[in-house]
């Protein structure tokens, strides 16, 4: 045990060098250091960030990594921001020292509950009340009859929260549209930062290209051409 | 197990993903001026991930200092990047260049101007034209 603490402290006295070598290297500039803190201490943030979460009781986001990794990616940003005015001698590690502003950022994301934590729900169905057939919709502004689409969508409804289903069949429709920048359309009929309806766009791709590969009823989505590239 | 009062980290946690990242700091670049913003966050990205300074990396890949120090200020394009950044991304998996691809693609597209307005990347209906210019920035 003594040999554990002894070995902990020397890699924490080492990682405080480390930690102060690269953030001053990120206050010259050298934003390639950013990248090399972030590869060497991401865990450190990472429990930061599920501290906070689980502070805020969004149990539904501490259950999705992929929302949590997003999160974690804020935090991050917040370090970079304020890197200029982290003193290394002798105080908290930057993520510590930066609490209250990575606190203030993820709660800018998440935003607050507004309706009442379930068990085993996960997601904020209440907030997000659909209108009409989404999926007829879709599939008549896209103008396309390909059944994989159908499938696709099916398959998403299945697999997303509400709101994550609509933010993504949104975005679709906008880029269909031509529109330029549909993450801040998006953002805009549902109430969420263009960021985030950027990154649920992508997270949602993302899930269904390891759902497309691994089941095998899927199998037909895996050269439809939202999942092809 | 994490005991009650240790020590903040938890080394099993799984690496993240830092397309996220890369993305913000080329939106950042492009203000700044960069003619590639994307690809110069790109390559600050992979020498970050090998951990090399600027010198060092020039020499591990055989290129020169300058041109390392062009290619993160954005005077080299996406496509025209060294094979060694998207290998050392790929094999990080930490980064989706797709992503990273269409970024750059949109802001060829968009006028820097419009940044506050419009900045997003276009993924539109034709992927392939992704899957091109992702193959030939590893390439």
């Amino acid at each position: 045990m003594a040999k554990n603490t002894h070995d902990d402290g020397g890699r924490r006295s080492d990682d405080r060098s480390r930690v102060a070598e690269l953030m001053g290297r990120i206050v010259e500039g050298d934003d390639a250091a950013f990248f090399m803190l972030v590869s060497e201490f991401d865990s450190r943030v990472a429990y930061n960030v599920r501290q906070i979460v689980t502070d805020m009781g969004r149990r539904d986001i501490l259950a999705d990594e992929d929302e949590l990794s997003g999160l974690v990616t804020e935090a991050w940003l917040v370090i970079r921001e304020r890197a200029a005015g982290w003193s290394p001698d002798g105080g908290a590690m930057p993520w510590r020292w930066a609490h209250r502003a990575i606190l203030h950022r993820v709660s800018e994301v998440v935003g607050h509950r507004t309706t009442p934590l379930m068990e085993d729900d996960g997601v904020e169905e209440a907030a997000w009340s659909p209108t009409g057939d989404c999926e007829d919709l879709v599939l008549t502004r896209l103008r396309c009859d390909d059944p994989r689409l159908a499938l696709m969508l099916t398959t998403l409804k299945a697999n997303l929260s509400e709101r994550d289903y609509l933010v993504v069949v949104e975005y679709l429709q906008q880029q269909s549209f031509g529109d330029p920048s549909p993450s801040h359309t998006v953002g805009r009929l549902y109430g969420v930062k263009p960021d985030n309806a950027r990154q649920i766009y992508h997270r949602a791709r993302k899930r269904m290209c390891k759902l497309a590969a691994d089941d095998p009823e899927l199998e037909s989505l895996r050269d439809f051409w939202w999942l092809a590239a | 197990m994490r005991v009650v009062g240790s020590v903040e980290d938890d080394r099993r946690e799984p690496e993240s993903d830092l397309t996220l990242l890369c993305l913000r700091l080329a939106e950042g670049f492009r203000p700044e001026g960069y003619q590639h913003p994307v690809a110069a966050a790109v390559a600050v990205a992979a020498r970050g991930i090998t951990g090399l300074g600027q010198t060092e990396f020039a020499e591990r890949f055989g290129r020169s200092e300058v041109d390392v120090e062009a290619a993160e200020t954005g005077a080299v394009a996406f496509v025209e990047l060294p094979a060694e950044v998207g290998d050392i991304l790929e094999a990080s998996q930490r980064f989706d260049l797709l992503q990273l691809a269409d970024l750059d693609r949109a802001f060829r597209r968009l006028p820097a101007e419009s940044d506050a307005v419009v900045v997003d990347w276009v993924q539109g209906q034709f992927a392939g034209l992704a899957v091109d210019a992702r193959a030939r920035a590893i390439r």
